[in-house]
């Protein structure tokens, strides 16, 4: 429990994949320290970098990463242990997200599918979606509002795909108002029907979803940054506010 | 400048020393607008060449230097400012700070939700 020591003063804790998985104390004064760094690969030579993660918002002891060699880890931050390992995909993952569940993950990666898993059973998983051509899928949004919706991106191309796990293989949505590819996607945290999504076009939409199944045409936002948007995250505390980051900027935007 | 001014206004923007890639906000109520940053730089330069001795390169590989920004906004001033900066010994592909659960660090292992 060391790591844990810091409960019941102001700290706040960080948790972020490149090499690792590592989590870091954010201190009220500001400074920040490495509370701990989890590896799992039994290879001391190489690490086989991890391509994303997310934290279990139900349960916020699991925290779930993707790797470049093929697996997902789930692990228990609290005793710093990996709960499981598993091979997701024939090809590298490059993103996973939990339901707004406890037990249910799915992930995505350069085989083109999305794979839903449940670690209550882990000896088989669903497929929800395979791209057309096997096209790498390269991020994974899950709706926390509505468990049934995913919103998934295609490697170089500028349409945003919406799954419904009540009817795979084929898209509940499409959305096409980008003119360049999409670089990432994030729900909106206090709406089951909107999503924000931004790319390479420089712009950031937001479109409302509440009439599927019929086609979603246009965003009922936009905006434009000064050059290609390589992230986008809505703030939970404040669904007010979407930050976005390009170039050398981090921009909030009220929305 | 007063709050009602603030409350109107749409953008902040904060310029960082580098390219921005991994971002996040921080969930907790009581730290609004602020946010962790991550650089995005694909191999050492020379500007960052002392940063060497402190991470080596792990065997057949080459390692990259890159940096995490926590950044807070003034509300007073209408500016973001840098809390903290810390090395990350390669770039960070994603940042979340830890979900605001009450209590749930001190709940016992695998008893949670």
């Amino acid at each position: 429990m060391g790591v844990w020591a810091q409960v019941g003063t102001g700290d706040d804790l960080l948790a972020t994949t490149g090499d690792y998985l590592r989590l870091w104390s954010v201190a009220e004064d500001g400074s920040v320290s490495q509370k701990c760094l989890l590896n799992n690969n039994k290879n001391s030579e190489f690490c086989a970098p991890l391509t994303s993660f997310d934290w279990n918002e139900t349960d916020p002891t699991l925290v779930g990463t993707s790797s470049i060699d093929t697996t997902c880890t789930i692990w228990n931050v609290e005793t710093q242990q990996a709960r499981t390992q598993l091979i997701a995909h024939d090809k590298e993952v490059y993103d996973i997200a939990f339901a707004p569940s406890q037990d249910v993950f799915a992930s995505v990666g350069a085989d083109g599918s999305v794979r839903m898993f449940d670690l209550r059973s882990l000896e088989h998983s669903t497929i929800i979606y395979e791209s057309p051509d096997l096209v790498p899928l390269l991020r994974l949004g899950w709706n926390k509002q509505d468990h049934n919706y995913l919103a998934t991106i295609l490697m170089d191309q500028s349409k945003v795909v919406i799954l419904d796990i009540r009817a795979p293989s084929l898209p509940v949505a499409e959305l096409k108002g980008h003119s360049s590819c999409v670089n990432s996607i994030a729900w909106a945290p206090h709406s089951s029907c909107h999503i924000c999504t931004a790319g390479d076009d420089s712009q950031a939409l937001i479109w409302d979803l509440s009439q599927m199944p019929k086609p979603i045409d246009d965003p009922i936002l936009a905006y434009t940054a000064a050059a290609e948007v390589n992230t986008l995250q809505w703030s939970s505390s404040q669904p007010d506010w979407v930050g976005i980051a390009f170039d050398q900027k981090l921009q909030i935007l009220r929305v | 400048m007063t709050a009602c001014e603030n409350k109107k206004k749409e953008i902040y923007t904060y310029d960082a020393p580098w390219v921005v890639y991994a971002m996040n906000w921080s969930v907790r109520a009581s730290q609004k607008f602020r946010l962790a940053i991550g650089s995005f730089i694909e191999e050492y330069t020379n500007k960052v060449g002392a940063s060497y001795v402190a991470f080596p390169t792990r065997t057949n590989q080459r390692a990259s230097h890159a940096q995490i920004e926590v950044i807070q906004l003034n509300e007073e001033m209408g500016k973001f400012e840098c809390t903290a900066t810390f090395d990350h010994p390669y770039p960070s592909t994603k940042i979340i700070w830890a979900p605001d659960k009450v209590g749930w660090r001190s709940t016992p292992v695998g008893g949670a939700g």
